[in-house]
């Protein structure tokens, strides 16, 4: 890292008392994780919280977890890049949540099954061969997923802080924040999760808009969008003109809208522990401010970041923006750095560490979260139904804490040695899809199609890994394939450009859905497995075995 | 392009003013769900701490 850069980012207004906001507000989750311990004693308590989360406590938690500091980064790195155009994403993404929430699409019926995970539906509907590849397959799509999330919500905790990136900040920082997560989500389970979040929810939720007000009262609310207007003209309001964005990207992110909230894992988790089928809905339609919120502010920080960057820090300008005219000429720093080094020049000391206090709250709910979701995953849905003997309550919650530790392991040399550079949001897309373009088939089908059999099911989980050729080196292979090898016209401009990421996943979900339709038609499953449709007149009761310690 | 800086003045406005008011419902009304959770998980406690000794 250049003089220049290094210099730039320690130019922040971080200060002891700022530390000491913060070190006071991690003691406070740590201790609540300790506390509630003495309640995580069954499998529903451990990882459904006893299926008694009310409606309130169901949208804190929801949105702590979907709020992290990933997606705060790589918002406002679109913000940064993309103007207001970005906050199409956000709208699209309340208004599909709040369809969600009134017609009760997916969540509700798989609540009423009573299954504490998604692939455990699988076995209910499909089989348990199924559950055991859907569960591979999640897993493997998830871990990865949150590969990243680490390093980069330390990056930010770095650069917000103006320790030095060329010591051993990060990956102290990184060894801290993962103990600390680990340590009150392996005591408590998804109780200390969930009451952590909500705790989180309360800083975050001032804290964010503190932020919001502060930036638009220190640039000012009409220099914003002239400077915008000015510097990337229609483009930086219409999401339909190519550039950045595009009508085919528009339609793949409001697909990503539906399964954000109603497919993906960690948010059907918290639906899952939900006290009723009313909850959920209300849930849902309170959550569409959430799930808007989690996107729209960090783009606004974004553009926030994008004004005062060209108004009022030309030292910055040569570092996040191009100076050459070269085609192949990149900016000297990541636009993924505009937010933190915005911030930490931005904000006064006091707020700051009130700021850094909420996104490191952000940071540890996703992480929690995720940490149980994919470990509880590999427990019920990968080793117990493949063990011939039954495993009790206290191995799984035991395996489950070993495999959080595990999974932590992992991310941390995941993100001590895996360089992510520009393509964060690439990698997530491509590695949530290998899992999310197949479940949506299956829960989709599965819930509202009678005929959908289990060979269909197990393929469409298959064939969902063709989203992996979202992925730029994939693509270019792609393209070089169909131009050379047979000899199709795919015009003259560069591969990575003839094909986008958006266009191959929304033929990845086609493709899975037709494989879905077209072998449950050809290989439909005997009488014995049919199963009646999920609606709300013949919804199955939770059997008492789950309430005791989860099916097999 | 006036329609979209208006539209996304307004919505950013009304996202916001909604968010806020949520922030405070939900730190006002979630504080009684914790309550009412540890209540009832503490009394399922109880009551396989009770079974475990009647075994």
């Amino acid at each position: 890292m250049s003089e220049n850069v290094q210099q730039a980012i320690s130019q922040t207004n971080f200060s002891p008392l700022d530390w000491g906001i913060v070190v006071c507000y991690l003691m406070i989750s740590l201790v609540i994780g300790l506390l509630v311990k003495k309640y995580a004693s069954t499998m529903t308590a451990y990882i459904g919280a006893g299926r008694g989360v009310g409606t309130w406590l169901g949208i804190a938690t929801m949105t702590g977890t979907e709020l992290g500091l990933i997606t705060v980064m790589y918002s406002a790195e679109k913000g940064f890049k993309g103007g207001f155009a970005a906050f199409h994403i956000a709208v699209l993404a309340g208004v599909v949540t709040l369809l969600v929430g009134v017609t009760g699409f997916i969540v509700v019926p798989l609540r009423a099954h009573g299954v504490l995970t998604i692939p455990e539906y699988y076995e209910l509907r499909y089989g348990r061969d199924t559950r055991v590849l859907g569960g591979c397959v999640l897993a493997f799509g998830g871990i990865l997923n949150m590969g990243l999330f680490l390093k980069i919500g330390s990056m930010f905790i770095v650069g917000i802080t103006g320790l030095s990136h060329d010591g051993v900040a990060l990956p102290l920082v990184m060894t801290g924040l993962l103990t600390l997560v680990l340590v009150y989500t392996v005591l408590g389970g998804m109780i200390s999760v969930i009451i952590t979040d909500y705790i989180q929810f309360v800083v975050l939720s001032g804290g964010i808009i503190l932020t919001t007000l502060w930036g638009i009262h220190q640039l000012g609310w009409a220099t914003i969008f002239e400077t915008m207007i000015q510097q990337k003209g229609e483009k930086g309001f219409n999401p339909f003109l190519e550039g950045e964005f595009g009508t085919e990207y528009v339609v793949w992110m409001a697909f990503l809208g539906l399964i954000g909230c109603a497919v993906w894992p960690t948010a059907v988790a918290r639906a899952l522990a939900m006290e009723s089928k009313e909850a959920v809905k209300r849930q849902y339609m309170w959550s569409s401010v959430s799930f808007t919120i989690r996107f729209m502010i960090p783009y606004f920080w974004g553009i926030c970041a994008f004004v005062f960057i060209v108004t009022q820090a030309p030292d910055l300008q040569e570092l996040f923006f191009v100076q050459d005219s070269s085609p192949d000429a990149k900016p000297e720093l990541s636009a993924l750095y505009a937010l933190p080094v915005y911030l930490g020049r931005l904000l006064p000391v006091g707020v700051i560490g009130l700021i850094s206090a909420a996104m490191i709250a952000a940071f540890m709910s996703t992480h929690d979260s995720y940490l149980l979701c994919w470990s509880s995953v590999i427990t019920q849905d990968i080793i117990a139904p493949l063990r011939r003997k039954p495993l009790s309550v206290r191995q799984r919650v035991n395996l489950t804490r070993l495999l959080i530790v595990v999974i932590g392991i992992y991310i941390l040399a995941w993100g001590l040695f895996y360089e992510g550079g520009d393509a964060i949001w690439d990698y997530m897309a491509i590695t949530g899809a290998i899992y999310f373009t197949g479940a949506f088939a299956l829960l989709a089908g599965g819930l509202y199609w009678k005929r959908a059999s289990r060979w269909g099911a197990n393929c469409a989980l298959l064939a969902g890994a063709s989203a992996l050729f979202g992925l730029e080196p994939l693509r270019v292979l792609l393209v070089n394939f169909g131009r050379r090898g047979l000899g199709l016209n795919l015009g003259t401009g560069a591969a990575k450009d003839v094909l986008s990421s958006a266009q191959v996943g929304i033929a990845s979900v086609l493709l899975t859905g037709l494989v879905f339709v077209v072998v449950s038609l050809l290989v439909p499953d005997s009488a014995r497995r049919s199963q009646p449709l999920a609606t709300e007149e013949n919804e199955p009761e939770l059997s008492s075995k789950e309430q005791e310690g989860g099916s097999q | 392009m006036t329609f979209w800086i208006l539209l996304w003045k307004l919505l950013f406005v009304l996202t916001i003013a909604v968010f806020a008011e949520m922030a405070v419902l939900v730190t006002w009304f979630g504080a009684g769900d914790i309550w009412r959770l540890l209540q009832r998980l503490g009394g399922e406690e109880d009551r396989s701490e009770q079974s475990a000794s009647d075994d």
